[in-house]
């Protein structure tokens, strides 16, 4: 295998599992930020 | 023929129609200038990652790099993505803390702070040449020609309007929130064809053996001095509007230092995705699989319509998709900043209630649609564009913006003003001398000077070469002006 075979599934890891695993942990507290942000917005 | 099934576009509309409900949803959420511009200044890691990413690597990367690797090869990742990975961690490092120290919601507004009001208005000029996403909606009218087969112009106008519809209603929440799932889909939907791509080519053992060696030479057959001026566009990362509104928006200093850095191995993998898929495009036409004239802007949608089986192709076209709107609904809310809150609320309304801030920028997006459409037809190359658009922003803010940040002691409002000026200018008449007096050679323009008994070609991306020490020649000329109007002063 050379060395851009290696590095383009290198890059294929980093896109696929590596942005679901961002996408998981945005999940997880993306409650949290809209609450905070909310209770920061004065009433219309 | 695009090969595309109802399946696919069922996935398409389902994704166009899911990013308009995201802005319906929010619009009721908004209330403040500050919520809509800086999202509450409440952004954690994870959004920010998703955010960057998907707003800063456009149609602009995603054509335009695959664009240069159809015809120059692996040069394109080595050369003009590398440099601004340097620059983003070295811009994480010492600009973020800098940035954050004061509750700034705009580039213009540190301008100000430094230099007053005159340098803030030149500078959101260059900023909002920046920010008009010409590239992205260029990309779309690609796009959209090949896979609905709409004239360009139709799909510039589909999918700007249907960007610009949930960013007037959620701001930087609805921008931010769309840019996760955005997110998602084209970093998985490229990592899904890449594979895929490969094997219909023959992987890289065919193309190793079979394409010509330049394609895989890192330096390409490119001169140094040109290496050299497009490395140098890297600099526009230190004065990148919509990194700095992420910036202004993040939770805490280490929030958007942290998503910065994880950004990069993102930002390196996509780079290299498409860098390999525009050269498998160039073998694709080598074994006759795309047509022999295929444009370049073309190659990396080409080879993967080729390449994906039907269901996967609607995913990728959402990708695609996605990857222009995050960057054209982001860039569209900086534009209406830009013209309402950088230019016209601190020249004609100073006193400007927050009611009225927010329905004029809202208001500002469509109006900032109108320029874009207009200089998305001036371009015949995605990639002339780019180098320009980062051009005349770095030569008009990168020299007073680093020197307001970290010079010592305060700075004048002259050194502001020439600095602005003459590097804007000088880019310019750089650019128009060029086009109007040179000639035409490998898709740019050169223009032959004899000095010294030698002839010099001054290539069109060579203007940062000359406008960066004129920007600093106008902060020194600035900075004696100013001590000379405080003496007599």
């Amino acid at each position: 295998m050379s060395h851009w075979e290696v590095w383009t599934w290198l890059s294929v890891l980093a896109l696929g599992p590596g942005s679901l695993a961002v996408f998981i942990f945005f999940l997880r507290d993306v409650k949290r930020v809209l609450r905070e942000a909310a209770d920061e917005e004065p009433e219309p | 023929m695009n090969g595309l099934d109802t399946l696919d576009y069922a996935i398409v509309l389902f994704y166009l129609a899911g990013m308009i409900a995201m802005g319906f949803w929010l619009v009721t959420k908004v209330h403040t200038f500050a919520s809509f511009f800086v999202a509450s200044r409440a952004m954690t890691t994870p959004l920010l990652i998703c955010t960057l990413v998907s707003t800063y690597y456009g149609l602009d990367v995603t054509f335009g790099v695959s664009e240069l690797s159809f015809s120059e090869g692996v040069v394109s990742w080595f050369v003009y993505s590398r440099p601004y990975y340097l620059a983003i961690v070295l811009a994480s490092l010492l600009l973020v803390r800098r940035l954050k120290s004061a509750p700034f919601l705009s580039l213009p507004d540190v301008v100000e702070h430094h230099y007053g009001r005159a340098a803030r208005v030149v500078a959101a000029c260059a900023s909002l040449l920046y920010n008009l996403p010409i590239l992205a909606i260029m990309g779309m009218g690609v796009l959209f020609r090949i896979t609905l087969g709409l004239s360009e112009l139709e799909g510039y106008l589909l999918g700007a309007v249907i960007a610009a519809s949930y960013t007037v209603m959620g701001g930087l929440w609805a921008d931010a929130l769309t840019d996760t799932v955005q997110f998602v889909l084209m970093c998985v939907t490229l990592a899904v064809a890449l594979p895929f791509a490969l094997q219909l080519t023959g992987n890289f053992q065919w193309m190793l053996a079979n394409m010509d060696a330049r394609y895989f030479a890192p330096a390409g057959g490119v001169s140094v001095a040109y290496l050299l001026a497009l490395a140098l566009t890297a600099l526009s990362v230190f004065v990148e509007p919509a990194l700095y509104q992420r910036i202004f928006s993040a939770r805490d200093p280490r929030s958007v230092r942290n998503a910065l850095l994880i950004g990069i191995l993102l930002w390196a993998a996509y780079d290299w995705a498409v860098t390999v898929l525009g050269i498998a495009a160039a073998a694709a036409v080598r074994q006759g699989l795309l047509p022999a004239d295929l444009a370049g802007r073309e190659a990396l949608i080409r080879i993967v319509l080729i390449s994906l089986p039907v269901g996967l192709k609607g995913f990728f076209i959402a990708g695609v998709l996605s990857a222009a709107m995050s960057t054209v609904d982001s860039y569209l809310l900086l534009s209406s900043g830009n013209l309402v809150y950088d230019i016209y609320r601190p020249l004609f309304r100073p006193q400007m209630g927050e009611a009225s801030l927010l329905r004029l920028t809202r208001a500002g997006i469509p109006v900032a649609l109108v320029p874009c459409l207009l200089l998305a037809v001036y371009f015949e190359r995605i990639t002339d564009a780019w180098v320009f658009m980062s051009t005349l922003l770095t030569a008009t803010i990168f020299v007073p913006m680093m020197a307001g940040l970290f010079l010592p002691g305060r700075r004048k409002p002259w050194e502001g003003i020439f600095s602005c000026a003459l590097g804007m200018g000088s880019v310019l008449v750089f650019y128009l001398a060029v086009s109007l007096l040179g000639r035409i050679e490998g898709g740019s323009y050169v223009l032959t000077l004899t000095l010294f008994d030698r002839p010099w070609d001054l290539w069109r991306e060579y203007s940062l070469f000359f406008a960066l020490p004129l920007s600093a020649l106008g902060f020194l000329l600035g900075s004696a002006l100013g001590r000379a109007n405080g003496n007599r002063s």
